[in-house]
């Protein structure tokens, strides 16, 4: 068996050192599409929160896919536990047997999107700009329902004065609960 | 903290095609976005379907609009979920995004699309929101975009995005 004489130089130039630790590594970029929160019903949840909405990031989008029992009635959204009329809101939607139609809200809560029985519906919010303090926050959500329902709506929300988005509640407005496994995911956009 | 929102697979035709297929798309993730650039060689209509299923499982609603005219429509019981109002005009290039969330569950597969058709002149230009579903409790595993008549031109891409939540 044959022996080497090891150095300590000759070990450095077999594994040279570098002061970076990026040094024969891929590039490490930070993500900026983040997970923050999930919430889930069991069956029971009349309401559905996100609370401690961290201001660390750019932008907000909620991705959602939900049902309720409830057919008559809308799904809601509020910041902050605000109920107050100081959102307002339009839409255009589609139902299977009607031509499309718009219209418009001011009331305690950012959108009213409606249910049917038991039909599962899929949503995705953009809120931008969420932390700001200086200007009204504004979302647009894309919201379609098995049933053959499709509808976009933007709003606004106007407290005064205006306050970073820290809590955000979605409910419905007669009273039903989420049934089992509707879900929203929050996510964060770092800008 | 983790990235949560990955891309998956990519594909762009480098030859003629009648339909563009991505498959084998993993179960890890909560969402699914897809990002469609396409063109097309003759005056069409645009076709969606998950995991080769046909029959009658489709259901869909479509608002659009052109510069002219705002409109509606629907399908029941069909093989596909149809994407476009109006006839999607031949070499324009028309933008399409599908958000499928839940996709990963045994419950209906819900499709939103967005879609922009950019014509040649402002009247046959489309503007589109479309709500599709399919009532399989199979998870989403393979998506495939077609074309009623002509074919999907070089070029063509779609890409496949993950999303997963906490």
């Amino acid at each position: 068996m044959a022996i080497s004489l090891a150095s300590k130089s000759s070990i450095l130039q077999g594994f040279p050192k570098s002061r970076s630790m990026l040094a024969g590594n891929s590039a490490y970029t930070p993500p900026s599409f983040e997970s923050i929160a999930t919430v889930t019903a069991t069956g029971s949840e009349s309401a559905l929160t996100f609370s401690s909405i961290p201001s660390t990031y750019k932008h907000l989008q909620i991705r959602g896919f939900i049902r309720t029992s409830l057919g008559n009635g809308n799904y809601r959204m509020r910041y902050n536990g605000n109920s107050a009329s100081v959102y307002s809101s339009a839409d255009t939607s589609a139902l299977y047997n009607s031509t499309a139609v718009n219209s418009g809200n001011v009331s305690g809560t950012a959108f009213i999107i409606a249910s049917n029985t038991n039909a599962w519906a899929s949503i995705i919010i953009d809120i931008p700009d969420y932390t700001s303090t200086t200007r009204a926050k504004s979302f647009k959500a894309l919201f379609g329902r098995e049933d053959r329902y499709i509808s976009e709506t933007s709003g606004t929300w106007l407290p005064s004065p205006n306050v970073a988005i820290t809590s955000i509640t979605f409910d419905h407005s007669g009273g039903a609960s989420f049934l089992n496994e509707a879900t929203f995911a929050l996510y964060g956009i770092k800008g | 903290m983790a990235n949560t929102y990955e891309a998956i697979a990519s594909t762009t035709l480098a030859s003629t095609a009648t339909s563009i297929t991505l498959s084998s798309i993993p179960s890890t993730y909560t969402d699914l976005r897809v990002v469609c650039y396409l063109t097309n060689t003759l005056s069409t209509n645009l076709r969606f379907t998950m995991n080769g299923l046909g029959g009658t499982g489709y259901g869909w609603e479509l608002m659009s609009a052109t510069s002219t005219t705002a409109t509606s429509a629907n399908g029941l019981s069909q093989a596909n979920v149809t994407l476009n109002n109006g006839s999607i005009v031949a070499s324009a290039p028309y933008l399409v995004t599908v958000d499928i969330n839940s996709y990963n569950t045994t419950n209906t597969k819900m499709f939103l699309f967005s879609l922009s058709s950019n014509g040649t002149s402002a009247t046959n230009s489309e503007v589109g929101r479309i709500e599709g579903h399919n009532g399989t409790s199979a998870a989403v595993s393979s998506i495939t975009f077609a074309v009623s008549t002509g074919l999907f031109s070089v070029g063509s891409t779609i890409s496949l995005y993950g999303i997963k939540a906490a």
